[in-house]
C-alpha cells in the first residue's frame, strides 16, 4: 500500500468512516479465504492478530494469517507455488492483506510437522495463549503442543520480535504507533509469565510517555528510532534476567574443547582485510576469530561453515545506529554466505548473507548460553531450566525429523514442478550433513567438534565400519571446496551419504552402508551416419575416460562412407557392437540402443562430440544419487574450428555451455 | 539447446510456469533403461525433436526426475557454414510444435522474457482458452510487432503515429542487439554477428511457427539467448 493512501485510510478511520472501511476488510478477508479454500493444497487457515481481536487501526494494521499446508504438500517439492499466486491475485485489489512474504513467513506445513519437525515457535506460544482463529478448514489433526505458555516460548518470541523491530523498514519504525506495539508486545509477553516489574521500568522511561496515547494519533506522531531501539534491548534484558532470577537454573559444560580465539591482528593479511571490510562506519572495540563452533542446541543455525574461523566483532555504541550501518555493509558489500557475529554492548547479533537478502539474527543470552560462553572462552554455562528442558525437546525433535527426512531421500528424489530439472547443490549437501552431525553430538555428549577432520576422526572412530565412506565423503569435500584436482570417483557417496545419517542420527551401534564406489552397468550409444573423419575424436575420448564404458553400442543409420572401417579399427579396443541401420531415423536408431543396450543405463553422445574425461564416471554418479533419476544430463561445451569462421563465433556465444 | 527457458523464476518462491518445460539435447543425455521403457521410448514420428519430446514426457511423469550433473560435460563440433547453421534451427523449429501438443494442456499461456536477466518477467497462463498456444517473447518479437504496426500506420496515411512506432521499434531492436552489443567485438564483426543471430532467430521462429500450426497450435518461441551462467561447470 502507498504511503500516502495508507496515511489517508489511518486518517479516514474515526466514527462512522471506521464501519465501511471495516467493511472493506472483511470482504477482502472473505474473498481471500472463499479463494483458499478452493486450494486442495490449502488445509486450513488461522487469524490472529489486532483485525480479529479488536483494537484494529484501519491502513496500518495488517491481516495475520497462518495458512496450513496439507500434509500431501512437501517444501522441496515448491507446488504451494499456487498458493502464492492465488494469495497475488487478490491482493492486487485489497493491498491491506499484507505482501506474501510475510505470509510465507509463517507458512506450516503438515507434511513437516508429520516428519517429526516441531510446530512453529509464534505458532505454539499462540495456540498456547488461545489467540488463535480457525477460519477455514478442519481442525487440526496432529498433536499441537498444549500447556501454559513458558519462559522458553516467550524467550523464542522476544527474538521474533526484536528481530522485526530492527528488520522493519523506516517508514514504519518512524511512526510512534510501531513502537506502541513493540512495547506492548514485550510487556504482554512478560506479564504471561508472570513478570510485573517491566511496567514500572517502561513507566521510568521519559522517552517512552507516548505509549498511553491513541493508536490513530501516535501512527501520525513521528519517533526516534534511535532512542527506542535501545530502551527496546535494555527491556529485553530486564526480562531476560528476570527469567533468570525466576527459575532454577540447570548448568552444563564442555567435555572437549580446544578453542583457538586469536585477535584478527593475527590473520592473513586477505582474510583480516575482508574481515574487517565488516566493520567499515563502525568503531571496533576488538575484532576476533574463533574455530567455527556449534550455534545453539538445535540444528538450525548453519550460517557458519564447520571449517570456520568466525568473526566475532566487539561494537559499542549507538545499537539502532550500530545495526543500520552493519544492514547496510553487508548488503552492498557481502558475498553470499559471509557470516559476522557481533558482539553490540554485551548482546550476539549475527548478520549474514543470504543470496537476495541480508538474514539478522539475535541470539538471545538464555537458549543461546552456551554460545556466549564459547566465545568467551569459558566451558561452563547455566540455563533457566524451562528454557533447558523447551530447548532439549525442540533439538530432539529436529533430531528425529531429520533422520526420517535422511531415510525418505535415502534413494528417492522429489519431483520439482519447476524447473523440471534436478540439481543437487554437493557442497551444501554435504556442509549440512557436517554441520547436522556436528550439532547432534554437541546436543548429546556436549562435545564441540570443530572442523570436519575432527568430526570424520569422531564418527571413524566410533565406527570404523564407515571408515571407507568417511575418507571419501572428506576427500569429496576437500575437492568441492578446492583443495583437490581431480574429482574423487566415489559415484555411490550420496546415497551412502543418506545411509550415514539416519544411522548416526539414529545412534545407531552399527552401521550397514552401501559401497561407496559402488558402480552400475553402463552402455555407451552412438548414432552415426557418414561422419567417419569425425568418429575418430568421439571414440578416443570413449577411450580415455576415467570409468571406462561396459559397452558401447554403435547404430550406423545407413553410412556410405568408411564408417564401418573406422570402427572395425576401434573394434579391438573398445567393447564395441555394431548395428547397422539403413533407414536414416534417429529416433528409430536411439531406441535401436536402448533395446540392444546390456547395461541398465544408457549414456547417448554424438559422433561429432568428444566427452570429457569425467564425463562417464558423473553420469554413473548422477543416476546413482536416486533410484528415480531417469535422465542425467550436463552441459555441451562448443569446439571451436581451427580456422575460426563468424558461425563458430556465433555458437561460441549463443550455444555454448548449453544442453 | 535454444528453447531454453530461464532457470530462476522470477517472483515468489516455488512459482512455477505450467509451459516451464527444460530439455537435455542428444548429444548429451544419458537415461536408464527403465525409465525409456516406461516413458514409451522415443517417439519415431517427433524427427529432430525426439529429445525434447521425451524430456517433456518425463517432466510430466510423477515418478522420474531429470538431474543435471557436475562434470557431464561434452565437446561439440557446430556448423561450418551459414547455410547449415541456418538449415539446422529450420530443422529444430520445425518439429517443436509435436512436444508441446503432446502434452495434452490446452490454453493460453504467454511469457515474456526479460532481455538482460532471462528471466520470466511477466506471464499470462488462461488454462480454459480453446486450443493451445505458447508464446514466449522477447524484443525480437516486439521489433517485429511494432515495425509492423509502424509500416501499417503509414500506409494508412498517420505519418506521425508510423514514425512514432518506428522508433520504438528501433529501440526494442536495439535491446535485442544488447547481447551481441555487450560481447564488443570490433564493429564490422559485431554487425556480422548481428546479421547471423538474427536469420538463425528467424528461421527457428518461424520454423517453429509453421510446424506449429502443423501440429495445431499455435507456437511463437523466444529468440535465441546466450546461456547464463557458465560458471556453474
Amino acid at each position: 500500500m502507498g504511503a500516502r493512501l495508507q496515511s489517508l485510510i489511518v486518517w479516514l478511520d474515526r466514527g462512522w468512516l471506521s464501519r465501511p472501511l471495516g467493511l472493506i476488510y472483511d470482504l477482502g478477508l472473505w474473498i481471500l479465504l472463499r479463494r483458499l479454500e478452493k486450494i486442495s493444497a490449502v488445509h486450513s487457515v488461522y487469524g490472529c492478530g489486532s483485525y480479529f481481536e479488536g483494537g484494529c487501526v484501519h491502513g496500518h494494521s495488517d491481516i495475520d494469517l497462518i495458512i496450513v499446508l496439507d500434509s500431501s504438500i512437501a517444501r522441496v517439492e515448491g507446488t504451494h507455488g499456487e498458493v502464492a499466486r492465488q494469495y497475488d491475485r487478490i491482493r492486487r485489489f485489497f493491498p491491506f492483506l499484507g505482501r506474501w512474504d510475510e505470509k510465507e513467513g509463517s507458512l506450516i506445513f503438515l507434511e513437516e510437522i508429520d516428519g517429526g519437525f516441531p510446530w512453529p515457535d509464534s505458532f505454539t506460544l499462540r495456540w498456547k495463549q488461545g489467540r488463535l482463529r480457525r477460519l477455514i478448514g478442519p481442525e487440526l489433526p496432529a498433536q499441537v503442543p498444549r500447556g501454559s505458555v513458558d519462559a522458553y516460548d516467550v524467550i523464542c518470541e522476544i527474538s521474533t520480535l526484536l528481530r522485526v523491530a530492527f528488520l522493519s523498514g523506516g517508514d514504519l519504525q518512524i511512526r510512534q504507533i510501531f513502537w506502541k506495539r513493540q512495547f506492548t508486545k514485550l510487556k504482554g509477553l512478560a506479564e504471561s509469565i508472570g513478570i510485573e516489574g517491566l511496567g514500572d521500568f517502561l513507566d521510568a522511561q521519559a522517552e517512552l510517555n507516548f505509549l498511553s496515547g491513541e493508536d490513530r494519533d501516535l501512527f501520525f506522531r513521528r519517533s526516534e528510532p534511535e532512542e527506542l531501539f535501545p530502551i527496546l534491548l535494555e527491556a529485553v534484558g530486564e526480562v531476560v534476567a528476570a527469567i533468570r532470577q525466576g527459575e532454577p537454573a540447570v548448568s552444563g559444560h564442555f567435555t572437549a574443547l580446544g578453542s583457538d580465539t586469536f585477535d584478527i591482528e593475527e590473520m592473513d593479511p586477505a582474510s583480516r582485510a575482508r574481515a574487517l571490510t565488516f566493520a567499515s562506519g563502525v568503531t571496533i572495540d576488538r575484532a576476533l576469530a574463533v574455530r567455527s563452533i556449534p550455534v545453539g542446541l538445535e540444528p538450525k543455525l548453519f550460517f557458519f561453515p564447520v571449517n570456520g574461523p568466525m568473526t566475532v566483532m566487539q561494537v559499542n555504541g549507538n545499537p539502532y545506529q550500530i545495526l543500520r550501518r552493519l544492514g547496510r555493509t553487508f548488503r552492498q558489500q557481502a558475498e553470499e554466505g559471509e557470516t559476522v557475529a557481533y558482539d553490540i554492548n554485551g548482546v550476539l547479533i549475527v548478520f549474514s548473507r543470504q543470496a537476495t537478502y541480508v538474514e539478522v539474527v539475535y541470539l538471545d543470552p538464555l537458549r543461546y548460553a552456551d554460545t556466549y560462553a564459547l566465545l568467551k572462552g569459558e566451558t561452563a554455562w547455566e540455563r533457566p531450566q524451562s528454557v533447558e528442558e523447551g530447548l532439549r525437546r525442540s533439538a530432539g525433535q529436529y533430531f528425529s525429523a531429520l533422520q526420517g527426512a535422511y531415510r525418505r531421500h535415502d534413494g528417492w528424489m522429489p519431483n520439482a514442478p519447476y524447473p523440471c530439472i534436478y540439481r543437487e547443490e554437493d557442497l551444501d549437501t554435504i556442509s549440512t550433513a557436517f554441520a547436522i552431525l556436528r550439532s547432534s553430538v554437541f546436543y548429546r555428549e556436549s562435545i564441540c567438534l570443530m572442523s570436519t577432520g575432527e568430526i570424520v576422526r569422531y564418527f571413524t572412530a566410533k565406527h570404523p565400519e564407515a571408515t571407507n565412506f568417511l575418507d571419501s565423503l572428506y576427500a569429496y569435500h576437500d575437492f568441492l571446496n578446492g583443495f583437490a584436482e581431480k574429482r574423487p570417483r566415489a559415484g555411490n557417496l550420496f546415497r551412502v551419504l543418506h545411509q550415514f545419517m539416519v544411522h548416526a542420527l539414529a545412534q545407531d551401534e552399527e552401521m550397514e552402508l552401501d559401497d561407496p564406489n559402488r558402480q552400475l552397468d553402463i552402455t555407451v550409444g552412438l548414432i552415426t551416419r557418414n561422419r567417419a573423419e569425425d568418429l575418430p575424436g568421439a571414440l578416443d575420448s570413449l577411450k580415455m575416460q576415467t570409468r571406462p564404458p561396459d559397452e558401447i553400442v554403435i547404430v550406423d543409420n545407413g553410412s556410405t562412407d568408411e564408417t564401418r572401417a573406422v570402427i572395425a579399427r576401434y573394434e579391438a579396443l573398445l567393447p564395441i557392437h555394431y548395428f547397422y541401420l539403413p533407414d536414416a531415423s534417429i529416433p528409430l536408431a536411439r531406441n535401436l540402443v536402448i533395446d540392444e543396450a546390456g547395461g541398465e543405463v544408457i549414456a547417448f553422445t554424438d559422433d561429432d562430440a568428444a566427452c570429457e574425461q569425467d564425463w562417464l564416471a558423473s553420469v554413473e554418479r548422477g543416476f546413482l544419487r536416486a533410484d528415480n533419476v531417469g535422465i542425467v544430463g550436463g552441459w555441451v561445451e562448443h569446439w571451436p574450428a581451427e580456422n575460426e569462421t563468424m558461425v563458430d563465433a556465433y555458437y561460441e556465444i549463443f550455444h555454448n555451455h548449453k544442453t | 539447446m535454444i528453447i531454453e527457458l530461464p532457470v530462476l523464476p522470477t517472483k515468489g518462491v516455488g512459482k512455477h510456469y505450467k509451459m516451464g518445460f527444460y530439455h537435455f539435447s542428444n548429444n548429451n543425455l544419458a537415461i536408464r533403461k527403465q525409465c525409456a521403457q516406461d516413458l514409451g521410448m522415443y517417439d519415431p514420428e517427433a524427427l529432430t525433436s525426439e529429445d525434447v519430446d521425451l524430456c517433456f514426457r518425463l517432466a510430466l511423469d510423477s515418478h522420474w526426475v531429470a538431474c543435471r550433473e557436475p562434470g557431464v560435460v561434452i565437446r561439440h563440433k557446430a556448423r561450418r557454414t551459414v547455410r547449415a547453421l541456418l538449415r539446422q534451427m529450420w530443422g529444430w523449429g520445425i518439429r517443436l510444435g509435436r512436444p508441446y501438443s503432446k502434452t495434452g494442456y490446452r490454453g493460453f499461456y504467454a511469457y515474456w522474457v526479460s532481455p538482460k536477466t532471462h528471466t520470466i518477467d511477466f506471464d499470462l497462463e488462461l488454462g480454459w482458452m480453446p486450443g493451445l498456444t505458447c508464446i514466449f517473447l522477447t524484443d525480437f518479437h516486439f521489433t517485429h510487432l511494432l515495425a509492423g504496426a509502424g509500416l501499417v500506420a503509414w500506409l494508412a496515411g498517420s505519418m506521425g503515429l508510423g514514425v512514432l512506432f518506428l522508433l520504438a521499434a528501433g529501440f526494442t531492436f536495439w535491446r535485442y542487439l544488447g547481447d551481441v552489443r555487450r560481447i564488443g567485438l570490433p564493429l564490422w564483426s559485431t554487425v556480422k554477428l548481428a546479421a547471423i543471430q538474427y536469420a538463425a532467430n528467424l528461421a527457428f521462429i518461424s520454423a517453429s511457427f509453421l510446424g506449429g500450426l502443423r501440429s495445431g497450435m499455435i507456437l511463437i518461441p523466444a529468440s535465441i539467448l546466450p546461456p547464463r551462467g557458465a560458471s556453474e561447470l
